[in-house]
């Protein structure tokens, strides 16, 4: 049996996951959203991370810019999770189905990674209470599925 | 994020800073992060700047061991454009004057 839960097939691509797996991702993609639309860079770590300042010596520059472009990159991010949801039972997908799985991925993982205060030397051992244990389940779940489909996304 | 489209947009920016040396380029530099997958960083340098697996994965260790790296450089309406891809795909990039 594979262990992989990313596969390419031709053009698309298999997801091998089982129900309830699927069932967790939209639950918590569900929540990734609501932290994007009802929280901003000052009010939440985790934002800030997924919108950094663009020039950290400037920051009317930087503010300037966000003004611009954060709006967009919100719009892509809902976007994503949009079409992670209407595919999340999806058997195969389309490689733009793929990327927005990716794009949802990583941004769940920095949400959940910043909340954990993973560093470079962090471990499961770090975890000691139930609640941080499962968080710390789930980013490790995440890590496996976006390293998988980096695996079989082409970079072309 | 939500609040975003309430900042200030038209603040008047001091004439100047770009005026004064209009040939110096600007270089967008991606900073190590503890969450950002090698594999994934090394992907996203292959996919947004189309450069061969070896550069991106030199350019994703010089992130991680040294802590930051330039990734690209040009005019500076380029280089928010690469600062902007780079943010879409969840990586810590700014920019700044070569100096």
């Amino acid at each position: 049996m594979s262990t992989r839960p990313f596969e390419a097939r031709s053009d698309r691509f298999r997801v091998r996951l089982q129900p309830a797996q699927r069932e967790m991702l939209g639950r918590v993609i569900v929540q990734l959203r609501e932290v994007l639309e009802h929280e901003d860079p000052s009010s939440d770590p985790a934002v800030a991370r997924l919108f950094p300042a663009t020039y950290p010596d400037d920051p009317l520059a930087s503010l300037e810019y966000e003004t611009a472009v954060g709006p967009e990159l919100l719009r892509e991010r809902l976007d994503a999770i949009r079409t992670m949801e209407s595919t999340l039972r999806a058997r195969t997908l389309a490689e733009e189905e793929l990327l927005a799985w990716l794009a949802t991925l990583n941004g769940l993982r920095l949400v959940l990674g910043i909340r954990l205060d993973i560093t470079e030397e962090t471990t499961e051992d770090d975890f000691t209470d139930e609640e941080s244990r499962t968080t710390y389940g789930l980013y490790a779940f995440l890590t496996w599925l976006e390293s998988s489909i980096v695996d079989v996304l082409p970079v072309g | 994020m939500a609040k975003t489209g309430t900042a200030p947009v038209e603040v008047d920016r001091p004439a100047g800073d770009e005026v004064i040396e209009p040939d110096l380029p600007w270089v967008v530099i991606v900073w190590n992060d503890p969450i950002n997958l090698m594999s994934y960083v090394t992907w996203v340098f292959q996919k947004l700047f189309g450069y061969p697996r070896e550069k991106a994965q030199k350019l994703m260790w010089d992130v991680h061991t040294k802590g930051k790296a330039v990734v690209s450089s040009g005019p500076r309406d380029k280089a928010e454009i690469d600062v902007k891809r780079l943010h879409a795909h969840g990586l810590w990039a700014t920019m700044q004057k070569d100096r």
